[in-house]
């Protein structure tokens, strides 16, 4: 199953050890109700099944017991990618495992350790860092090459055009292309140079700007010679509004890292071959090389530049063969994965017959799911759970009026709601939040084989409240490969909430918790004042990605947390909150989201202060980069 | 410093400015104790002791945290014939209601908020601001508990809440940052989003008072937030807290300059009622306020050449003193360039001061156009700069600050300038400064040449490249001792993060402690807040002495991102004055720094495409007046066309001596 057991490296050995907390979620007991699917020790299966309920877990055999009990096929499927399951080649080891973990725990401890080497084997790495991303080679935004001594006499534009690309001129003189490279031109009054290339969001994506700048002959400490590249988030008026750039200063023989306009540090010159290179990553970060070698890391609003210009610029006091001039630009563009950078967030419609349906805008824990072709939406409406189909980004119809699903059983008699729909390929599924009449929810599950979807109550629940657990609500669930994981908020009965998840390869069979993980602490709550809910998981470049909302008072925002096995969590903060104008201007809440191709969508419920109402928006994330870790 | 940033309980507004701001009464100290000052009013502690605690301590009466002065913001009676006037009839997608308003007691309540298919609000229109400390105050009753229990959610209720929001959705409550229902029943809940967060059970067919004071703090990541005490029927059922983050009330309306929420009564059915309701704010402290003033001056009204200020005026150092006619006179010194700063990153720029000065009557403000001021900078070349290379000579002068000493007639005996020269030597090593303290200063006319070597040099501070941004203390009231010299240490290429202080003689010579100057780290970036993140620079300090102790108080300048200049106050208080020639007190950072930034409406007035820098700030009593302190805050101003512009723009605020 792995992609090269015979040679792996010591990157390998750690992970083992979650193998071992693994097993003594496989092995535990099954309070949920679920059935016991794990092997080891566990106890007597329950009679939980797609229409039955839960049944009685097995017992949770200690860790030091895992190697004996462990199925390595089952194992295997907790991990995000099944390929990047260490077990193949190592076999079980409790001191491996607890590497893995300490492992884990280092490259997960702050928001900057994850880019350490060795940290490249956790897939988790890979989100808001710069060493995951995918680069552009269709259509990139900036010229591979700007090679302006080659250019010379030429126009800027023209020399843009033969490489592809555009740049437009600015300043009260016109830039020169001369022998020495790109001259700006401009003066003590205003700057002048060029704008190069398409827009670019320096929020999601990383570029790389090799420059080579010409040093001004006979400045002796006093000339008005500059050149520089930068990208700005403004059209250069007299100046430009630098957010982030290296600037050659002719006088001071050095060369300036630019940010916010001002300078954040300075670097000798060197002489015309220099190599100057400035590494933009998309979390903030601006590192700047010379001559190859790493001379400071430093931070920038990569938020202010999400329609980022890049600009050539200087001053110069005549377009002389001895002024500053920029030589060549080469750019490489990738894009990341940054999970604060989406895009695109408008309100959704949802109509009947080309109208509007009341009320249905204000629907509440939306789902989507790819289903073929068609991209589906369930959510809820007065207890009931509706299924509409997308016509366009943002726009959904129904066929009629009808509930996909409405509260017939017992277990359901305040209502359904929570809607959470999959695809297997076959059926489409609908899990949901079913509450009785005290209040207590459990999590029910449907299939429907009609078009429109309708669903078929189940007479009993698939996952109930157990021991501790006093109410379950908001699934979420990941299907890959016949193996189910299910995520959802439990109820104490101390009132605190939490994050549970579970799994199952038999739907049938009940569900079995995935213990002795982070996610429990990670997402307790028993404050009133606050509150987590609505999780959603998905898997996205090799590694888990958990989306809940959070409330804090009044205000609801989604955060995300990230995992390669769903037990070791890395936690991102918030990362889409409120707009501060429209429908979401003060919240977020109840997200759901799918991978797609080097994409995340989501759908969510926007807070404006009077109500909720359903929301779209993506961002940019590679689905394709996780370093191997061979 | 951490400490204090995360136990004092403050205001908000950073970027707020506020006109006709009430007055600053600084604290009356403890009489007689000498040890210290309650330097933390709500950390439980006894900071001084003086055997008074936290707000127990007269030192903190007029912080937020215990401030009990009240202005009154709103005055519901229910009286008025129409309350649409002052109230939104909520939901208003809905159609039309009207509540009863029966009198119990002789006071008029509200309810029947009919008909019940959904909760229905009287929202006030304006906002009440509550950000610097509030009382909401009102009254519950419920006349009629049928079909609900006295610990029981009841379908018909009534109640005060404070929310953001300015309507609900039909079938819905208001979105309630904090409310207080009573149930038909007699359960009153405290909730939150909905969610109960305290409860208790009160009689039926009486009148329930509830209060709710609100106090500003800051959270766990120094974040100031808004906390709430309720108080039902006298007893206190929720006590600090959370209502919401400051940075998440209300900033329009009634609201633009200090934020708060909307204060409304809701209801569900009939039998249950809200009495008057009456909203205050807290009236004590708040730097963040300011009046503006007329004449807002420029290079060109204070008549300076343009050949050395054609390009820049900033950074200005002001004094204030009477002269011999009793009128006021005022002493301007400003750092001037014929090219414009965002010129520095690509080559060297020189700088150089000018003195201009003018007599006001006494609590007159100046004109723009009655200016003395010398016609060639006072210290430095004209032109200061040139890019031709044909004043490779020439040295900057930059960033003054000047120390009125006065007599007991706030005539001025000494004026002390202090400013940061350029050291190098050769063109190639420019922007190393040291620190240049003269006395006498002179009139306007008097131009000053520079000495051989610099009060105090980097070579002398070991971890600083370069010093920049002087300001003198006097440590005591007549300087005899002399004075803790302010400056900001450059470390790298990039903004400075912190600001020391060196002890220097009456004869404006270094002390020194063992092997080097007498010196102390004052303020470090990093342990100021996110609002200082990206540095510090341009200390302003006023020290005020009295019998009985004494306050420190450094506005500077601090940027959360770089380019984006706040003014940030931090402060320290004393009873023990005699430890200043050995000590600095440590500052304070005010909790809800910056107390006046870029985007404030009185930095952007004006401002092409609303972005104006701040360049500089400086703060000196009025000599006429001394608890009213004037300001000048220089901006730098985009033209139409791509050009800048500089203004210096004059500001008031009172505080009384301690």
């Amino acid at each position: 199953m792995s992609r090269n057991p015979t040679n792996q490296s010591w990157k390998w050995l750690p992970m083992a050890a979650v193998l071992a907390l693994v097993w003594a979620g496989c092995a535990a007991d099954s309070s949920s109700g679920g059935a016991a699917l794990g092997p080891g020790e566990g106890g007597t299966n329950g009679d939980a099944g797609f229409e039955g309920a839960g049944g009685q877990g097995g017992t949770r055999a200690p860790v030091s017991e895992w190697p004996t009990g462990v199925s390595d096929s089952l194992v295997d499927q907790f991990f995000a990618d099944p390929e990047r399951n260490p077990l193949d080649a190592q076999g079980p080891d409790a001191a491996i495992a607890d590497d893995y973990a300490d492992a884990a725990r280092v490259c997960f401890a702050t928001p900057d350790t994850c880019s350490d080497v060795g940290c490249g084997a956790f897939a988790s790495c890979c989100v808001n860092n710069g060493t995951c991303c995918e680069p552009i080679v269709d259509d990139p935004p900036l010229p591979a090459v700007l090679d302006f001594q080659q250019c010379a006499g030429q126009t800027v534009d023209s020399c843009a055009e033969g490489v592809g690309s555009n740049a437009v001129g600015f300043g009260e003189l016109e830039p020169v292309i001369t022998g020495r490279g790109l001259v700006p031109n401009g003066t003590a009054t205003a700057e002048g140079g060029a704008l190069i290339g398409d827009l670019v969001n320096l929020s999601s994506q990383r570029v790389e700007v090799d420059v080579q700048f010409k040093l001004p002959v006979g400045c002796n400490g006093t000339c008005l010679e500059s050149a520089g590249v930068a990208f700005t988030a403004s059209v250069p008026g007299a100046f430009v509004d630098v957010g982030v750039g290296l600037l050659l200063s002719g006088s001071r023989e050095a060369v300036n890292l630019m940010i916010g306009n001002a300078v954040a540090d300075s670097f000798d010159a060197g002489t015309d071959n220099t190599q100057w290179r400035l590494l933009l990553s998309p979390e903030g970060s601006a590192q700047v090389f010379r001559d190859g070698n790493s001379v400071g890391t430093y931070v920038f609003d990569a938020a202010a530049l999400e329609r980022g210009q890049f600009v050539a610029f200087g001053r110069n006091l005549g377009a002389a063969a001895t002024s500053a001039a920029i030589a060549i630009i080469e750019v490489q563009s990738s894009f990341c994965d940054n999970p604060q950078a989406w895009v695109d967030r408008e309100q959704i419609s949802i109509v009947l017959n080309g109208n509007d349906v009341p009320g249905h805008a204000s629907g509440s824990g939306p789902s989507i799911v790819e289903q073929g072709a068609r991209r589906r939406m369930a959510y809820e409406v007065d207890g009931e759970i509706f299924v509409s189909e997308e016509d366009a980004p943002g726009e959904f119809f129904l066929t009629d009026l009808n509930p996909a699903l409405i509260p017939t059983e017992p277990y359901e008699a305040l209502g359904v709601g929570d809607p959470e729909l999959v695809w297997d390929g076959n059926f489409l599924l609908l899990f949901y939040t079913a509450r009785d009449d005290a209040g207590v929810g459990s999590i029910g599950v449907a299939m429907s084989t009609e078009e429109p979807p309708v669903f078929m109550n189940s007479d009993a629940p698939s996952l109930i409240p157990t021991g501790d657990v006093v109410s379950y609500d908001a699934p979420s669930v990941v299907y890959r490969d016949g193996f189910w994981l299910l995520v959802v908020r439990a109820t104490l009965s101390s009132g605190a909430t939490e994050l549970h998840a579970f799994y199952t390869n038999n739907l049938d069979m009940g569900w079995t918790p995935v213990i002795n993980g982070g996610l429990e602490e990670l997402t307790r709550v028993d404050d009133p004042a606050s509150d987590i809910t609505d999780p959603s998981l998905i898997i996205h470049n090799s590694a888990y990605h958990l989306y809940y909302a959070r409330r804090t008072g009044t205000r609801w925002a989604v955060e995300l947390a990230v995992s390669d096995e769903l037990l070791l969590w890395r936690p991102m903060g918030e990362v889409l909150g409120g707009s501060n104008e429209g429908f979401d201007s003060l919240g977020v809440r109840s997200p759901d989201v799918i991978s797609q191709p080097d994409r995340i969508d989501m759908v969510y419920s926007g807070q404006d202060g009077v109500s909720f109402r359903l929301g779209t928006a993506s961002r940019a994330a590679p689905s394709d980069t996780v370093p191997s870790i061979f | 410093m951490n400490r204090w940033l995360a136990t004092l309980g403050m205001l908000l507004v950073g970027g707020c400015s506020w006109v006709n701001a009430p007055e600053r009464n600084l604290v009356p100290p403890d009489g007689g104790v000498k040890s210290g000052i309650e330097l933390f009013c709500d950390d439980g502690l006894d900071d001084d002791g003086d055997l008074a605690f936290d707000c127990d301590d007269t030192d903190c009466s007029q912080e937020p945290a215990c401030c009990e002065l009240r202005r009154t913001t709103l005055s519901e009676d229910w009286a008025a014939a129409d309350l649409s006037d002052g109230w939104i009839f909520a939901p208003t997608a809905g159609g039309p209601w009207s509540p009863l308003r029966p009198s119990f007691d002789g006071t008029t309540f509200v309810g029947s908020f009919l008909p019940g298919d959904s909760p229905r609000a009287l929202l006030s229109k304006d906002c009440v601001s509550l950000a610097l400390g509030g009382w909401v105050e009102s009254s519950l009753r419920t006349t009629d508990s049928t079909g609900c229990g006295p610990s029981d959610l009841c379908d018909r209720y009534a109640g005060v809440v404070l929310s953001v929001a300015r309507d609900s959705a039909p079938g819905s409550k208001l979105q309630d940052e904090l409310a207080v229902t009573l149930h038909a029943g007699g359960l009153v809940l405290v909730t939150q989003a909905d969610v109960e967060v305290a409860r208790v059970s009160v009689g039926v067919g009486e009148n329930v008072d509830v209060a709710i004071e609100l106090r500003p703090t800051l959270d766990q990541l120094n974040l100031p937030i808004l906390n709430a005490n309720v108080t039902v029927a006298g007893n206190l059922i929720l006590e600090d807290f959370t209502v919401a983050m400051i940075g998440d009330l209300v900033v329009s309306g009634d609201c633009a300059e200090i934020p708060g929420l909307h204060v409304a009564a809701q209801g569900l059915g009939d039998g249950v009622y809200v009495g008057p309701v009456a909203t205050s704010k807290q009236d004590c402290a708040n730097p963040s306020q300011f009046d503006e003033q007329s004449a807002t001056l420029s290079g060109a009204s204070l008549e300076f050449t343009p050949s050395w200020v054609e390009a820049y005026v900033g950074s200005p150092a002001l004094a204030s003193s009477r002269n011999s006619v009793s009128d006021v006179q005022w002493d301007l010194i400003v750092e001037g360039s014929n090219h414009g700063p965002e010129l520095e990153p690509t080559t060297h720029i020189g700088y150089a001061l000018g003195h201009a000065r003018v007599a006001t009557d006494e609590g007159g403000d100046w004109r723009l156009d009655t200016w003395e001021s010398s016609e060639s900078p006072k210290v430095g070349d004209d032109p200061p700069s040139c890019l031709d290379g044909s004043c490779d000579g020439n040295r900057s002068v930059r960033e003054p600050h000047l120390l009125a000493e006065l007599n007991d007639e706030q005539e001025l005996r000494d004026l002390v300038l202090s400013f940061a020269r350029e050291l190098v030597t050769s063109p190639s090593e420019r922007d190393i400064f040291g620190i240049q303290i003269v006395r006498p200063v002179g009139g306007p006319t008097t131009s000053i040449a520079l000495p051989g070597t610099p009060t105090l040099s980097p070579d002398e501070i070991p971890e600083c490249v370069s010093l920049r941004d002087p300001a003198l203390i006097p440590v005591d009231p007549e300087a005899q001792a002399g004075y803790w010299l302010l400056f900001t240490c450059v470390q790298g290429a990039g903004t400075a993060t912190e600001i020391h202080a060196v002890r220097i003689s009456r004869a404006l010579e270094v002390i020194r402690e063992g092997n080097g100057p007498m010196r102390r780290i004052v303020l470090v970036a990093s342990e100021l807040g996110p609002f200082a993140a990206a540095g510090i620079r341009s200390p302003e300090p006023l020290i005020s002495f009295e019998e009985d102790g004494l306050r420190l108080r450094i506005w500077f300048l601090a940027q959360s991102t770089p380019g984006d200049w706040a003014v940030a106050l931090a402060e320290a208080r004393t009873h023990d004055t005699s430890i200043l020639e050995l000590e600095l007190p440590e500052p304070v950072p005010f909790p809800v720094n910056p107390i006046l930034s870029a985007a404030s409406t009185l930095v952007r007035s004006g401002c092409l495409d609303e972005e104006c820098n701040i360049t500089g700030i400086a703060v000196t009593p009025r000599a006429d007046d001394p608890n009213r302190l004037r300001f000048l805050l220089a901006r730098r101003l985009n033209l139409p066309g791509g050009g800048r512009t500089d203004q210096l723009i004059p500001l008031e605020q009172t505080w009384s001596k301690p």
